[in-house]
Formats: structure tokens, C-alpha cells, sequence
């Protein structure tokens, strides 16, 4: 995406105001050295102990210069700075492997896991850390937009399928802003957008109140479990659609199904190379043998994040859109 | 007529300052019930709305200018500055606020103690902490109380008894 594309923060401003005073300080210093137009490439920061801190700008690797080894003082200090000093805040993200800062930054985290009962209790001995720079591009879904609406005030059942890092969030984030706010050259009126954000990465919730743009007839449930968030989203707010991130456990499919027979629109995103990919997926296959998407979205990085491969029509399989659909379309 | 006005003024201002005096012991108990109270509301605050501890000293430190309300109100800017671990901050909030108030040394070492493990353990583990340190607060608490009542009035007779002596003495 081009930086015209951007809200008002450009990746490097972003990195300086919100990123840095998440990290000890002779690495903020550190960072803070690389130039700006280097930084401004940036979508990753991997921190691991004993080695030498990368920041990710697409497939090339960024190392401040001098290179900064990150020390197990400096991962500690870290992730008191992440979790506000406060771990049992942050109890279930860490039964999840990731916290999610302010502004909708994903830090994920690697360490050693403690059982109970078999399943994942928490992580301890935090050694690496991969914060995921998250900006919000207005005007993503631009080239979409007119493929998911059903006239005259509905939104198709939609889903993107996309591998990681290809911009779903970014996508879904200002497909739900359009929707809210209405599209007047494609006479959408704005409708009321349901936002399930367990991770806090869509509408980047600080306090209850978004920081994204999400539109003006938008309400989110912020880190809420998707599947329990959708139907006390339909019982509560009365949605016209209703958004999530990453579907991909059996009472997801579930509640998505409820969502749908709730005369309720559902986009929702999840992982995946293809269209095929997802649609194998145990927990998700009650989605796909009943047809109950409408619209398949697939998005890669073959021209930089956020490329549109194909957007599909789920009933005939046929493809409405052919990419990659660039910038430019 | 004068002699008697002296009189009545000397016993009184003796009374006074017995009552002076007897008043500074019963603030320790006053500082900690404060503090039992303010770590009431932490727990709330932990246990039920999981808020980060910053926003959760801030919240549960009641009356502005108790001794439990600067402690809370010093440790919440040290840790929301980041420099200092959770621990760290709480410790230097109650060497900051100590030599201002009642408290005693066993008072200060309860509440060091429940620093040790501060923001870095689970829900449970946090709730368990301040249980502990309530526990101890309300032990001393008890005692401070007895010790009070005992010393406060022993200081309020003694206050009147010596203004009446010395206008025995005076006569």
C-alpha cells in the first residue's frame, strides 16, 4: 500500500510514539537511530534473548547500527512495560501467547509453557517477543467494497482468506468503517456494525473506546471471546452485520452459523493460502458444507500486503474479481 | 476572681496538651485502618475488573491526603513512569511516605513485604498477597488500638493531673 493510503501517522511516527516507550531504554535509543525511511518499511520487531534485535520490513531484515543484543534484563523489563507492571491482567493473553498494547500493537510472545490439566495455564521465562505493528489504511477496502454489498442495505456473508501478514485486520478494519459510515457513489446507506475484537486489533480499544477509525454507527466488544461476543452482540446491540477476526475453532463455525440465520450479515477473516486451504479446516467445515458464505475474499502479499488475489462467489465458485488488485486496481 | 481564671487556665492548657499528645497515638491505628481499607479496594479492583495496578492504586487510594492515599497515589506514579519494577515502585513509595506518618517499623515491613511479589504473579497469587498484608494490617491494627486507649488516656489524666498540680503549687 502506498504511504498516500496512510492515516495520519506514517509506520515511523507510529514506531516513535507508540512502540518505543514499550521498550527498555537503550534500545529505544537504538531505534531510534535507524533512519526514518527505513523505519518507515517497518511491520515487525522481533526481540529474542542473547541475540541481536531484526526489525522485519517485508522479507528484508532491519539491525540498528551498532547491532542491539537483547539481554534477558532487557526482555524482563520489557515485558513488565507491556503488561503495565500488571501480569494477572493479562492472564488470559498470556494462555493465548500474545498481548495487545495500546493501539492495537500484537505483541507475541515465546517462552515456557505451563500446563494444568493439559492445556496451556500460562507462559513463563518470556525470552522472545514479536511486535506487529498494526496502522490503520483508510481507503483499504476501496477496491472491495462494491462486491460485498447486497442491495439495497445488506452485506454479503463474506470471508477473507488470507496467510498471515497480508493485511485481513487492515482490510476488515475499513471494510466495517465503510459499512458504518455508508458509501454514497455505491448509494450504501450506513448500517449498524457489530465489531467481536478479541484481540483487541480491529478497533484497537483503549479504555472501552476505539482508536481506530471504525465508523460512526460501530460498536465493539473488545476482547471478548468471538464466539460468546457474537451472539451477546445480536441479544445487545441489534447489528446489521456483524465483524470478526480469525475464526477457526468449532464454537466460532458455530456461532457464526447462529449469526447467520439471525438475518445478521457476518464478515469475518481467517487463515490461509486458498480458498480450498480453509474450507479443509475440521473446525470450520459445517461453514463450508453448507454454503453459508457468499462472498470469498483471498488476499496475498505478491504486490506488498493487502493484494486482493480473487474475490469469489461462493454458490457458482465462479471469481467476480481477478487480481492482484493493486493499488491502482 | 483572678487567681481562679489562672487557674482554670492552667489546668485547661494542660488538659490540652495531654489530649495533644494522647491524640497522636491513636493515629496509627487511624493510618491503618486507612490502609486495611485501601487494600480492600485494590482487591476489588484486582479481582473483579482485572485493572492494571497504576489505574488500581489510583482507584482504591480513597481520601486525598491519608497516608494510604499517598502511599498508593506514589506507588501508582512510579510504576506508570516504567523505570522501576512494581516491586521496586512499592518499596519506594513506603520509604517515601514512612517517616511522615504513625506507622511503626513492623507496620513498614508488612508492607514491604507485600511489594516482593507485586504485579508479577497471577490473579489468585495477588489476591492471596493482599490478603496477607490485610492480615497483618489488621493484627497490628488490634494492638495499636489497645496500646491507644491505654496510652491516650494515661496522657489525658496526667495532662490535667500535672495543670493541677502545678496551680496547687502556684496557690
Amino acid at each position: 500500500m502506498s504511504e498516500k493510503h496512510l492515516g495520519e501517522k506514517s509506520v515511523s511516527d507510529i514506531i516513535t510514539s507508540e512502540i518505543l516507550p514499550y521498550l527498555p531504554p537503550g534500545l529505544r535509543r537504538s531505534i531510534a537511530l535507524i533512519p526514518k525511511a527505513e523505519l518507515d518499511k517497518v511491520h515487525e520487531i522481533r526481540l529474542r534473548t542473547f541475540r541481536p534485535v531484526v526489525l522485519m520490513a517485508g522479507e528484508d531484515e532491519i539491525q540498528p547500527n551498532p547491532p542491539y543484543v537483547f539481554t534477558d534484563d532487557d526482555a524482563l523489563m520489557t515485558l513488565q512495560l507491556i503488561a503495565c507492571g500488571s501480569l494477572y491482567a493479562f492472564e488470559d493473553d498470556l494462555r493465548q501467547g500474545y498481548i495487545t498494547i495500546r493501539g492495537g500493537h500484537r505483541v507475541g510472545l515465546a517462552g515456557r509453557v505451563v500446563l494444568s490439566n493439559g492445556r496451556v495455564e500460562t507462559l513463563k521465562d518470556i525470552s522472545g517477543f514479536c511486535i506487529r505493528i498494526a496502522h490503520e489504511i483508510l481507503g483499504a477496502a476501496d477496491r472491495v467494497m462494491k462486491y460485498l454489498i447486497k442491495p439495497p442495505r445488506r452485506l454479503y456473508h463474506t470471508l477473507i482468506v488470507s496467510p498471515p501478514r497480508c493485511g485481513k485486520t487492515t482490510l476488515l478494519r475499513d471494510i466495517a468503517r465503510q459499512a458504518s459510515c455508508g458509501i454514497p457513489s455505491l448509494d450504501f446507506p450506513g448500517v449498524r456494525v457489530g465489531i467481536v475484537d478479541e484481540r483487541s486489533e480491529i478497533a484497537a480499544c483503549y479504555k472501552g473506546i476505539p482508536q481506530a477509525t471504525c465508523g460512526v454507527r460501530t460498536d465493539v466488544l473488545d476482547a471478548c471471546p468471538k464466539a460468546d461476543g457474537m451472539i451477546m452482540l445480536i441479544r445487545s446491540m441489534s447489528p446489521d452485520v456483524v465483524i470478526t477476526d480469525e475464526i477457526g475453532r468449532e464454537e466460532d463455525a458455530i456461532a457464526i452459523r447462529e449469526v447467520m440465520c439471525a438475518g445478521v450479515s457476518l464478515i469475518a477473516t481467517a487463515h490461509g493460502g486458498s480458498w480450498e486451504e480453509v474450507a479443509k479446516r475440521p473446525a470450520l467445515r459445517c461453514l463450508f458444507d453448507g454454503n453459508m458464505f457468499e462472498r470469498a475474499i483471498i488476499l496475498s502479499q505478491s504486490h506488498g500486503p493487502g493484494t486482493v488475489e480473487a474475490i469469489v462467489d461462493v454458490a457458482t465458485g465462479r471469481e467476480i474479481a481477478s487480481g492482484p488488485l493493486g493499488d491502482g486496481e | 476572681m483572678v487567681k481562679l481564671l489562672g487557674a482554670v487556665l492552667v489546668v485547661g492548657s494542660f488538659g490540652v496538651i495531654g489530649s495533644v499528645i494522647a491524640s497522636g497515638y491513636s493515629e496509627r491505628p487511624r493510618q491503618l485502618s486507612a490502609l486495611i481499607s485501601g487494600f480492600a479496594l485494590l482487591e476489588t479492583e484486582i479481582s473483579y475488573s482485572r485493572t492494571p495496578l497504576s489505574e488500581a492504586l489510583i482507584r482504591a487510594k480513597g481520601q486525598k491526603g491519608t497516608v494510604a492515599g499517598r502511599l498508593f497515589e506514589i506507588a501508582a506514579c512510579i510504576i506508570a513512569e516504567g523505570d522501576l519494577s512494581p516491586g521496586q515502585a512499592w518499596e519506594a513509595a513506603v520509604r517515601c511516605i514512612y517517616p511522615f506518618s504513625a506507622l511503626t517499623p513492623e507496620d513498614r515491613e508488612a508492607l514491604l513485604a507485600f511489594g516482593s511479589k507485586l504485579g508479577s504473579c497471577s490473579t489468585a497469587d495477588q489476591l492471596k498477597q493482599i490478603a496477607l498484608v490485610k492480615e497483618r494490617l489488621k493484627a497490628n491494627e488490634t494492638c495499636a488500638r489497645e496500646k491507644a486507649s491505654e496510652t491516650a488516656r494515661m496522657w489525658r489524666y496526667l495532662g490535667l493531673t500535672v495543670g493541677a498540680m502545678i496551680t496547687l503549687m502556684l496557690y
